[in-house]
Order: C-alpha cells, then structure tokens, then sequence
C-alpha cells in the first residue's frame, strides 16, 4: 500500500518531449512508473519511446485511461496544462513546473474548489511511492521502500531527510513534496489523514520551514485524529526576519508563520521536533 | 519585485488613489531649484526610497522645515545604510496635517488562496504587533475572484468596524482601486500604511508598497525598466535568487530554500552565520555561477564558501561543468577557502569531474559540515 499512487496507476506526462519531460520521463520509467501517455498540445499522434502521445489530456485518459499525471509545461503555460487535466477528470496531478504566475494559481484554485482533485505542487519535486512509481523529479538514490510516509514543502530538504531515513532503514511508503509556491494545491494537512487511513505507513515525517501555516494547521489535524507516530523537522530558525517588505503578510497570518509558532503548535499535537535530518531518523525509531 | 515608494506612488496616482505632492532627487545640490517649481513651503518630509521595512525606526524619515533643514536631512540620508542598504534616492513631500492613520492592503491568504483586504483603524509603524495582540482590530475581507470587490460589503463592514460614515464613500473607493491595481499588475501585495485622514478630512496614501510577482514579469513590460533597475531581478534572470543577510561571514551556494535554510542553521549551531544566500534552483548555467562567485569573491566579509547541493530536476555533472566554467573565467581558482557537497542527480558523474579538476567533494551533509568545522577552527 502507499498513498495516492502505486505501480498500477496510469500516468499521463504533459510536455513529455520537453528538455526536462523526456530527460524525466525515462527517469520515472526507471523507478517502475506505468508511464501511458504524453500531452503535448500539436504533437498529436507522435510517440516518445514508444509512448504515444495525445493534444489534450482528455484525450489520453480517453484513450490511455491515465488516472494521474505529471506537468513539465514551462512557467507561462502551466496553469492551462493544470486546467487541462482538472478539466479531464485527472485524479492526481504533479505539477513540477517552478515559475508559474500567482494569479493564473488563483484561476486554478477557484477551479480545483470542490473538486476531488490531489494538485501537488506546483514547484514541488512531486510525489514517489519508491520502486514503484514517481510522479517527479526526485533523485531516486534517496528513497527506498518501507513505512514512513513523508510530507515536505522543500524539495531538496525533502530528500535529504528520505536520504537520512533510508541510510536508517526507513523506507517510506509515499513521500509527497507540496511545493514551494503561495498558492498551492494539496497541503501537508490534506496529507495526514491519507497517511493515518493507509495501513503500511507505520509513521509520518514532517518537513517543515519558517512561513505560511500549513505546518500550524497539520498540528490540529494530527492532534484531533491521528493515531500514527509523527516527527516534524522545521528549517529557518536562523534566518532573519524583517526581510519581507510589507506588513502584511504577517498580519494575515497573525503571528503565525515563525519557527517558534510551528513547534509549539507542532509539540502540543505531541509531535517530535527536531533540527536535522539526521535526527528525524533517530526520532522516528525510538517512536516504532 | 518590490518597488520603491515613489514608484509605487505614480501608479497609484494613475489609478487616482491621492498622494502627496513630492519630488525624487539624488542629492541636495539639485534641492533648491526643485523645491523652487513646486513651492517650497509645502515640503515638510524628507524620506529614503529603500527597499526594506524599518526605514521609519532607522532614521530614515525626517521632518524638516526649512530649505537648510531638508539639505541637511537629505545629506544625512543619503550618507546612511538602512538595514545593509545605501540610499541613492530620497523622496521629499509636502507635510500632512493628521487627524487619524488607517492601514489598508491587499495581499494573498496562503490559507485560503484568496486576494484578501485587511483595514485597520491604526495605521503607522506597529501595525504587526497590534495584528498579533488584538487580531479582532483588523478587518479581513476575501475577495471572490469571480465576482471581485463588492463595494457595498465592504461599506458595510467598515461601518460595523467603527469607521466614520463621512469617511467610508471615500475608503471603499480607495479599496476598490487598490484591487483594480492588484489585478492589473499581478500583484502579490499593495499596501497603503499609513493612510491618512487629514484635519480637512482627505485621505491621503502617505506611504506606498507594491510587490509585483516576479514569474508574472514576463508579461508585463510596463515594470521592464525597473527591472533593469533591480540587482535581484537582473540576477534570477540569470538563474540566481540572492539573499543579502548583511553581517555574517559564510556565503552559501544551495538548491532550493529548503535546503538553504538547513544549511544556515547547520552554520549558526558551529558558532558562525551566513552572510548570504545564493539559490541556484531556477535554472543553472555557467554564466550564472560566474556571476555567482563573482558576488561571493566581492563581498569581503565572507571569508567561507559552503557548496550544499542535493539535486532533483538540477543535475549535478551540469553543476559541475557549469562551476568549473565559472571558475576558470573568474581567474582559475575558487575565491575563498570552500567545502563542496554534490548529491542527487547525475551526482557520480558530477563528483568525477569535479576530482578530476582537483576538488575534494563530498556526499553526505555530515562530512561536509565536519569538513566546513574543521575548515574554520584552522583559520580563525
């Protein structure tokens, strides 16, 4: 078991003939993906590595049966891939493009409202249920199958921290980047009762950093309804505040947002804190 | 992309969101002349146009009254580095005569993914606090994207906020044309603090704060000069998102914020700081990274360079070919005493050329962290 994608589901990759669709697309095969169909809007009827590919999404979900999907569409025309694949009743979309506009994210949101749609991302690694299928760009040398579901907002970060549970013999089930953006889709709070309601994850690592409130709103979630050992690792305590131009975004959030804030929120739900990778992995284990 | 004040003051003039009457100079010998064609007795403000909050607590707001008075202040200003940072600009403005302050913005709530207006009846230097002590004093209002900014609840909820009905024809319309400003230029924040309402009862935007997003640039060629303008903005079409920490001693060379982040902690527990932060995450290549070292070798406060690099989409052979490259159009050799991760991505190959050229590169943070400790005991 894992969460929101196994070896069975079909995926769909949308700019798969791009520098970094193809280059990723057989990087994706190697970890075992059931890659069924690219989207790349005028290359109807071509195929790349055998793989045939379709204008639209609707198209290869019609044809191929893709039930999830991964977007490589450069920046200006991402939210329209992302629209394509809401549009076609797409399950799972990885939205691994960085650089899309904020407002064309608010278009989307709207769009996604409602629905029951997983959007991870966008700028996020993706997601990857190791050995058997990576909706992404993650390094597959830091992974490994196992127990431990992992919810993380920095890609890079993310890895690190699988690196250190896999050196520990903690494979994980799936681990999911949210991405790095403002607006985003699934969240680290969306996660935790798809991570609680998965019977292989045995425990859940947290990757946290300073800004927004996500990590704030998981501690509630955790703290009413999850049963499952849970470590968090929160990144930024030495970065300087004052960096951020307007008021703002700081009285939106009301005082939430800081490093203290999120490990306040995160011990009340009892949930291990701790400042390093490393120590995620020794954390985790004294928990199982 | 932030503007500065006075940049963000002419759009909202154009939008006919009133300012004060104000002029931008580089240096008090022009002050005069100036001052001449617009009436100098209306002057009472000399303010810095720089790129950071604080400037108000950093002295770098001045009231003055006389033309003697104002070349001083802009001497002053102009000689002082607020947070880190010169000032090449000062915006000298008539001087407002304050009944009360109101702070009005328009920003995106991460939680809700809504355009969000926020209305507080005290504006001025403290507004976070107040937010985080009384959040009941500021009035919250989403906007639905479809149907945009709907005047009336908004009068209706300024009423019930305790906002004087004199006022609220006059505070809606600036609320509505702050929207039509956020939308128009995509932006990710416009803010009015303080709003002031004057003894002859105007509403005047004393300050002014506009963040347009930068991946929403490319669209926009309105905003193309002063982007030329910016070093941040001239750097990450380079590739390079460059944070300035101002004091500290070690520049860091990462993928992702993340990962930045961790290493700054890392740095901070040995007893050290970051000095700044070089992300690479938006595309790498060789030009970028000259430039990259470039601003690491110019910066004589950092004495350390840390290369932590975990890539995903970023392959590491490319890393580096591309730091190689860069090092050889610098001069031949590596700036400052340097310790080098490469892990992820196309790592075996990337770590190959690397000792090829002579490098020592390791995989794990742990080594590589002993390696920087070890790196500043033998130099300090």
């Amino acid at each position: 078991m894992s969460i929101l994608v196994n070896k069975h589901t079909r995926v769909a990759v949308a700019g798969i003939t791009g520098r970094q669709g193809s280059f990723h697309t057989r990087l994706m095969l190697e970890e075992g993906t059931n890659i069924v169909a690219g989207v790349v809007p005028g290359k109807g009827g071509q195929n790349f590595d055998g793989i045939p590919i379709y204008d639209t999404m609707l198209e290869a979900r019609l044809a191929q049966e893709a039930e999830a999907c991964t977007i490589f569409v450069p920046a200006a025309k991402a939210a329209q891939s992302i629209l394509d694949a809401i549009d076609a009743g797409i399950r799972v979309i990885s939205a691994v493009t960085d650089g899309i506009p904020i407002h064309d994210m608010l278009k989307v949101k709207q769009l996604l409202a409602g629905k029951h749609v997983y959007l991870i991302g966008p700028n996020t690694p993706g997601l990857i249920t190791p050995r058997q299928a990576k909706l992404g760009i993650m390094p597959s040398i830091a992974f490994k199958p196992g127990c431990v579901g992992v919810a993380g907002r920095s890609g890079s970060l993310s890895y690190e921290v699988c690196h250190e549970l896999s050196k520990a013999n903690l494979g994980q089930t799936t681990m999911v980047g949210v991405g790095g953006d403002r607006v985003q889709g699934t969240t680290i709070t969306d996660l935790i009762p798809l991570f609680e309601a998965d019977p292989e994850t045995k425990g859940i690592v947290i990757v946290g950093e300073i800004g927004g409130t996500d990590e704030e709103r998981a501690a509630l979630i955790i703290k009413e309804s999850c049963s499952k050992p849970v470590v968090a690792i929160i990144v930024g305590m030495s970065a300087p505040t004052g960096k951020a131009m307007g008021h703002a975004g700081a009285i939106i959030t009301q005082g939430k947002g800081t490093f203290a804030s999120k490990v306040q929120a995160l011990q009340d739900a009892g949930v291990k804190v701790v400042r390093y990778p490393k120590d995620a992995a020794e954390a985790l284990l004294s928990l199982l | 992309m932030d503007l500065m004040e006075h940049q963000a003051k002419e759009i909202f003039l154009q939008y006919g969101i009133p300012v004060p009457k104000g002029v931008v100079i580089h240096d008090e010998s022009s002050l005069s002349d100036t001052l001449a064609t617009v009436g100098a007795d209306k002057f009472g403000i000399v303010k810095a146009q720089v790129l950071t909050g604080g400037r108000g607590k950093a002295g770098g707001i001045k009231v003055v009254d006389s033309i003697e008075q104002a070349a001083r202040a802009v001497r002053a200003i102009r000689s002082m580095k607020i947070r880190g940072l010169t000032v090449e600009k000062v915006l000298i403005e008539e001087r407002l005569d304050i009944k009360q302050e109101y702070f009005v913005s328009i920003t995106i709530d991460p939680e809700t993914s809504l355009p969000t207006l926020l209305i507080s009846t005290e504006g001025g230097m403290d507004i976070e606090e107040i937010a985080c002590e009384s959040p009941a004093s500021i009035l919250k209002y989403p906007i639905d994207l479809q149907n945009g900014m709907i005047p009336f609840e908004i009068t209706e909820m300024a009423k019930c906020f305790g906002i004087r009905h004199t006022l609220l024809d006059n505070l809606v319309e600036i609320a509505c044309k702050l929207y039509q400003i956020f939308c128009d230029t995509e932006a990710t924040l416009v803010e009015i603090n303080p709003l002031v309402e004057t003894t002859d009862d105007r509403l005047i935007a004393a300050d002014a704060r506009l963040s347009i997003d930068n991946n929403a640039l490319f669209r926009h060629p309105e905003f193309g000069q002063l982007k030329n303008e910016s070093r941040e903005m001239l750097l990450r079409d380079k590739g390079i998102d460059f944070i300035d920490l101002v004091d500290g001693e070690v520049g860091l060379l990462c993928v992702g914020a993340g990962m930045t982040m961790l290493t700054m902690d890392l740095v901070a527990q040995l007893g050290s700081k970051a000095k700044c932060f070089i992300d690479i995450s938006h595309g790498v290549n060789p030009e970028g990274f000259t430039v990259a070292l470039g601003i690491l070798s110019s910066e004589p406060s950092v004495r350390y360079i840390i290369v932590n690099m975990f890539g995903g989409l970023t392959r590491m052979d490319e890393i580096a070919e591309s730091i190689l490259q860069a090092v050889e159009t610098i001069g031949g050799r590596f700036p400052k005493p340097m310790v080098l991760r490469l892990q992820g991505t196309n790592a075996e190959a990337g770590i190959a050329i690397m000792q090829q050229a002579g490098y020592e590169v390791c995989t794990e943070l742990e080594e590589l962290m002993t390696r920087f400790k070890r790196m500043i005991t033998e130099t300090k």
